[in-house]
């Protein structure tokens, strides 16, 4: 029976514990290591309860994780027309 | 059954995975399908396991599909308008009989893709062909989609979020150029779900007032702007791109609902208690029996709405595991030293939410830990987290407390 923190790569409770009895005790490097935040929604449903997680393992949540554009995935055709120049 | 609904007032109709479905002219296709009783939506990327929307606002994977040709649309995003083709992605066989869940039983304590075959030589190879076939999400087009037009649009102030305190600001704003955006298929956000008369009385004068409101578009990117304080923003529509340049930014993006922390919470029909609240405002009835979990202002509104007996309030950290296939089927959960396990159709979870920070980290703000919520956003009492970076309503959660839109414009208003 899994208990999912992260839905969109399908991470568990249990492999997140395991990277952090591996060493991976900051979330920049349980991201890295799991794959958590990675996926469609780039960590809006999972980076709150994986620092909990993290925090009650003992490692050390801190700012979490850098979040960069899109806030949602965007097709190219959306990019396609913008003027590198002017931005 | 967990859902039905009466009849519909501007019914249209849509296809999905080849079979009718009808929805409300403009309400999204994720809401017409729950009605419709279709709760199993999508595939998880790596052990296939089945998915359903759980948020209801963009959030989240649960329903992810392939409209009219293009994969990976988010259907809670996307207005149904008729005629609509839509299709599960990422299955082998059906919808809910996908041959590759196999995957999810093949790997009770998940895949560690470090240590899955890697090294072994020619069958990490062959492991990877594998993984790429049962991996990933949709297939593309068949057809590349034109460049979307190019806008360019100043203005005074952009709200980004059409909640409770987006709108809130927006009327505190008048005589400035003030757009609104939001990227849900109309403008009120949770607001919408709370207190729908005061949503839709707000956005009438909203449009009075002339604010420029961008309603069904995403604020895809935020950057500031060099030696200002202001932003250049993408914001994204269906038919159009945005450059829209601001002098000072108001963030109104509202928060986040995690999965619970519990066995099976990502089965279809667990859902927020907010996209269920959302659900019945719009005209969907509970047909089945309800587990409701946590408690919050959506619980508060649910419980009000769905009485005993089709409901049971649960306590949170009360919840072992949810069961079921393709669909929640009971809720195991502790009664002092028992384990008691109810059949039902739907489980609610109202919990405390995570400050949607996405955009304010863009411009620089800084996120800490927080136990409760995750991560709060650095800001003063007037809402300032970086330069020309305002937060109201549910982002500027800090300390167990939040600011209104209207008083973190009233500030904007004072900076300026």
């Amino acid at each position: 029976m899994k208990s999912l923190v992260c839905r969109c790569e399908d991470v568990t409770d249990e492999e997140l514990r395991r990277a952090v009895t591996l060493g991976h005790r900051d979330m920049e490097s349980l991201k890295r290591y799991t794959g958590l935040a990675t996926g469609w929604c780039q960590g809006k449903g999972c980076l709150g309860s994986a620092a909990r997680l993290l925090a009650v393992a003992g490692g050390e949540p801190g700012q979490g994780i850098t979040p960069r554009p899109p806030y949602h995935p965007v097709s190219l055709a959306a990019l396609a027309a913008l003027d590198p120049e002017r931005l | 059954m967990a859902f039905a609904r009466g009849n519909l007032t501007h019914p249209v109709a849509f296809e999905h995975d080849g079979e009718t479905v009808l929805a409300e002219r403009g309400e999204p296709l994720a809401v017409a399908l729950l009605a419709a009783d279709r709760l199993l939506l999508a595939r998880s990327p790596k052990l296939h396991r089945p998915r359903g929307p759980s948020c209801l606002r963009g959030a989240c994977d649960g329903c992810l599909a392939r409209v009219d040709g293009v994969p990976n649309v988010m259907t809670c995003l996307r207005p149904a308008r008729g005629g609509e083709q839509v299709e599960t992605q990422n299955v082998l066989g059906s919808r809910g009989a996908d041959l590759l869940r196999a995957a999810d039983f093949l790997f009770p304590h998940g895949v560690d893709h470090h240590r899955l075959m890697a090294g072994v030589r020619g069958l990490g190879a062959v492991t990877q062909a594998f993984a790429r076939r049962v991996a990933g999400l949709g297939r593309l087009p068949e057809e590349a989609a034109a460049a979307l037009p190019v806008e360019h649009l100043e203005v005074d102030v952009l709200i980004v979020g059409g909640g409770r305190a987006g709108l809130g600001a927006a009327r505190q704003l008048e005589g400035r150029r003030v757009a609104l955006v939001d990227d849900g298929v109309r403008l009120g956000g949770s607001l919408a779900a709370l207190q729908p008369a005061r949503a839709a009385e707000t956005v009438d004068a909203l449009r009075r007032l002339g604010v420029r409101l961008l309603e069904h578009h995403t604020v895809a990117g935020l950057y500031p702007l060099e030696g200002t304080s202001g932003v250049l923003a993408l914001v994204v529509g269906e038919e159009r791109t945005l450059e829209l340049r601001a002098r000072r930014v108001l963030l109104a993006t509202g928060a986040h609902d995690a999965p619970p922390p519990f066995g099976n919470n990502d089965l279809p029909g667990v859902l927020s208690a907010r996209a269920l609240l959302g659900l019945l405002r719009a005209g969907v009835r509970l047909e089945g029996k309800l587990a409701l979990v946590g408690e919050g202002p959506y619980a508060e509104q649910l419980a009000a709405l769905v009485p005993e007996p089709q409901r049971w309030r649960v306590a949170l950290d009360a919840v072992v595991e949810a069961r079921g296939l393709g669909r929640v089927r009971a809720l195991v959960a502790r009664e002092g030293e028992r384990r008691v396990r109810r059949r039902l159709a739907v489980v609610a979870v109202d919990a405390p939410p995570s400050p949607a920070l996405e955009l304010a980290v863009q411009l620089g703000a800084r996120a800490s830990f927080e136990p409760a919520h995750g991560y709060t956003l650095e800001r003063d009492a007037r809402g300032l987290a970086a330069p020309g970076v305002y937060l109201a309503g549910s982002v500027s959660l800090r300390g167990g407390a939040k600011l209104s839109g209207e008083e973190v414009a009233r500030a904007l208003l004072m900076d300026a």
